[in-house]
């Protein structure tokens, strides 16, 4: 008989942290199972070096090897690697109705049914808006930009205190200043008596006479299993997925819509090279995020925009003048013309239908495939459009970053155990709760069933409290 | 799970060496014609034994290939008229050459079709051409194989990425680690940005 808990949470990021502490403020006995180690401000470095991020991050392609896509893999999960902008949804996200006419959050699901869950995170995490003393020039300057031909830019809303603006927040934040889950929900839960065991890959969910049997391999691989009378799987879109799928043969009545319906946020990543003349913009100075958001777009079209700092590390993507090559002495050059001072790289997002998937490769794996459909590629040169606009506007040059002309966001992974109300298309009820499966739940960016409009952290925990109090109250 | 390698993570994942062939000569649009060539008519590699620089130098014809490739993506100070630093300065045949990153054992596949693009377009292999006969066998060998930029990302990340040495970002103006700009006054055009929220968020 494997030890016993009332719940077995898989994954230390939002989806994890969160109900876990919520499941032992209400008395539960919980333990987490994270794949990644413990990290702290200590063992954090300034650097992008793969050789250190790959201890932080997950790092998978997808199957046509066209896009890379990171996730967090280390105690506090996302959080710990995200750049910390975290804005609640816009209203309208909830409504979103995909390409197939399908109305993908369920109905329970609203912006309003949400706020007090997004105030409890953001009570929990200290986000607040910055000040505009906290806004990099980067981000002074696309405002600007976007006040040249009319267009809104708003402060964005943040997690860090006395950040010193370092630029290194996806690395880890040395100072402590990042207010991940490693700073509130996980030593809170640690104090009310949650076991964290890092180095533990969930492989397989079975079921038991009283909930689930969770087979994990440990730090020194051995294969052990614990039993948890509610199950929670939130290992991240990719990983949430890769487990369910492999439990399919002991769980047969999953849904066929396990690891599909995956999403980027409908995020596109565009750069703009700014016209000569006007000062320095130093764009390594900052937070990661440049400190501001435009809705400008959200009506209209359907996205915001997030403006970041860059490291020049930037241009080891291919970020290039559209026609150049993005390597050769041409581009060395330009790339030093630009840079720190008239360079801005920007992120699109807005909800879109997911059409990639998540599946498992021979070795029982899991493998991305996120094509660039028809839809998909209508969606980037309909979103790109105004970009180009504001760009020409400013006598500023639109930048081409990725292969193909096109650049995928590689984080803000999201759908492949969605909530939703048609149990056709659907692998969880709008309370998280894997359907057919009664006390096994999703509760991480898998869940979430579309973009969200902004960055996605916020919702994704604002939505892992709502589903840790219907535990709570329900079981 | 500490220190999950790249290399590991990719076996992992079920890409076999064919695979990840296929990764590197995946099929992208064609390149477009550089409008600098005319510019960077000058460098070769640097014979065997003569040191440039306090990384790896290159001994075997592989090895050659692998300098003249990563002097190609970002031509290093004998190849730019300039004089500024390249790939090959800022160590990235150290990286090339370390097992970590696993590009080493993907040479042996992808350095004939540059040598064999080399040949047929000046009869010589491509450490021996300079660099404007280089830069043009890169970009045919782009058109002809659809080389990803996969492998470039990999070649200019100790230059950008400062892995190696600081030199590359020395060139950029990049800091590199710092302890901050708190005293920076960042409320740049403030006055010139309107704001459509209360708080931040949209309602």
């Amino acid at each position: 008989m494997p030890p016993t808990y009332d719940a077995v949470i898989i994954g230390s990021g939002f989806g994890g942290s969160i109900p876990a502490l919520r499941l032992a403020q209400a008395g539960k006995k919980v333990l987490v199972l994270e794949q990644g180690r413990v990290y702290t401000e200590q063992d954090f470095k300034q650097s992008w070096d793969l050789k250190y991020l790959s201890n932080l991050l997950s790092i998978t392609t997808s199957d046509d090897y066209a896009t890379f896509f990171r996730s967090g893999m280390v105690l506090g999960g996302g959080s710990v690697v995200f750049s910390g902008l975290m804005n609640r949804s816009p209203s309208e996200t909830f409504q979103f109705v995909d390409d197939n006419g399908y109305k993908v959050w369920p109905d329970a699901v609203t912006r309003q049914v949400l706020d007090p869950y997004y105030d409890m995170v953001e009570g929990m995490m200290q986000i607040r808006q910055a000040t505009w003393n906290e806004v990099s020039k980067t981000g002074g300057m696309f405002a600007k930009m976007l006040d040249n031909v009319g267009l809104t830019c708003d402060r964005a809303r943040f997690p860090y205190v006395n950040c010193r603006q370092c630029g290194y927040c996806e690395a880890g934040c040395i100072y402590g200043a990042k207010q991940s889950l490693m700073h509130n929900y996980i030593p809170q839960a640690q104090a009310a008596g949650v076991e964290f065991r890092t180095g533990c890959r969930a492989m397989q969910v079975l079921p038991a006479a009283a909930g689930y049997t969770i087979e994990y391999t440990g730090p020194d691989d051995t294969l052990s299993s614990v039993q948890g009378t509610i199950v929670i799987v939130a290992a991240g879109t990719v990983y949430s997925a890769e487990l369910l799928l492999r439990s399919k043969p002991s769980l047969p009545q999953l849904s066929d819509q396990v690891g599909q319906n995956f999403n980027n946020n409908g995020g596109v990543r565009f750069g703009i090279e700014l016209p000569d003349g006007l000062p320095s913009i130093e764009c390594y100075k900052g937070m990661d995020s440049a400190g501001v958001m435009t809705y400008a777009y959200w009506k209209d079209y359907g996205i915001t925009i997030e403006a970041g700092t860059s490291p020049a590390s930037i241009f080891t993507l291919n970020i290039h003048r559209q026609g150049d090559l993005g390597w050769g002495l041409g581009f060395k050059q330009w790339a030093h013309s630009v840079y720190p001072s008239k360079l801005i790289i920007a992120n699109i997002m807005g909800p879109v239908t997911g059409e990639g998937s998540v599946y498992l490769n021979n070795n029982n794996l899991a493998s991305v495939h996120f094509p660039l459909t028809q839809n998909l590629a209508q969606y980037i040169s309909s979103k790109i459009a105004p970009i180009q606009a504001l760009a020409t506007a400013n006598k500023a040059y639109l930048l081409q970053t990725m292969p193909s002309g096109y650049m995928y966001s590689i984080d803000h992974m999201l759908g492949t155990c969605r909530m939703g109300d048609d149990p056709a298309r659907s692998v969880a009820d709008g309370n998280g709760q894997v359907r057919n499966y009664p006390g096994l739940f999703v509760s991480d960016s898998s869940a979430l069933p579309c973009g969200t409009g902004v960055n996605p952290s916020t919702t994704v925990a604002a939505n892992a409290e709502r589903i840790a109090q219907y535990i709570v109250t329900n079981w | 799970m500490d220190n999950i390698k790249i290399t590991e993570s990719i076996a992992e994942r079920d890409l076999n060496r064919r695979d990840f062939f296929k990764w590197i000569i995946r099929a992208s649009v064609a390149a477009t014609v550089f409008g600098l060539l005319d510019q960077i008519s000058c460098g070769t590699v640097p014979q065997t034994g003569v040191q440039t620089s306090p990384y790896m130098v290159p001994q075997t014809a592989d090895e050659k290939t692998v300098y003249a490739l990563c002097d190609t993506v970002l031509p290093g100070r004998t190849s730019d008229p300039s004089g500024a630093p390249g790939a090959v300065d800022a160590g990235t045949m150290d990286f090339a050459y370390d097992k970590f990153y696993g590009v080493v054992q993907e040479f042996p596949l992808v350095l004939p079709l540059f040598n064999a693009e080399a040949q047929k377009q000046y009869g010589k292999p491509l450490y021996e051409l300079d660099l404007a006969q280089r830069t043009t066998v890169l970009q045919n060998s782009e058109t002809l194989l659809g080389l990803i930029d996969q492998i470039y990302m990999f070649l200019k990340g100790p230059f950008y990425i400062g892995m190696i040495s600081t030199l590359g970002l020395e060139y950029m103006g990049d800091p590199g680690p710092n302890l901050g700009y708190r005293n920076q006054d960042f409320s740049f055009y403030k006055p010139m940005s309107t704001e459509i929220t209360s708080d931040g968020n949209l309602p």
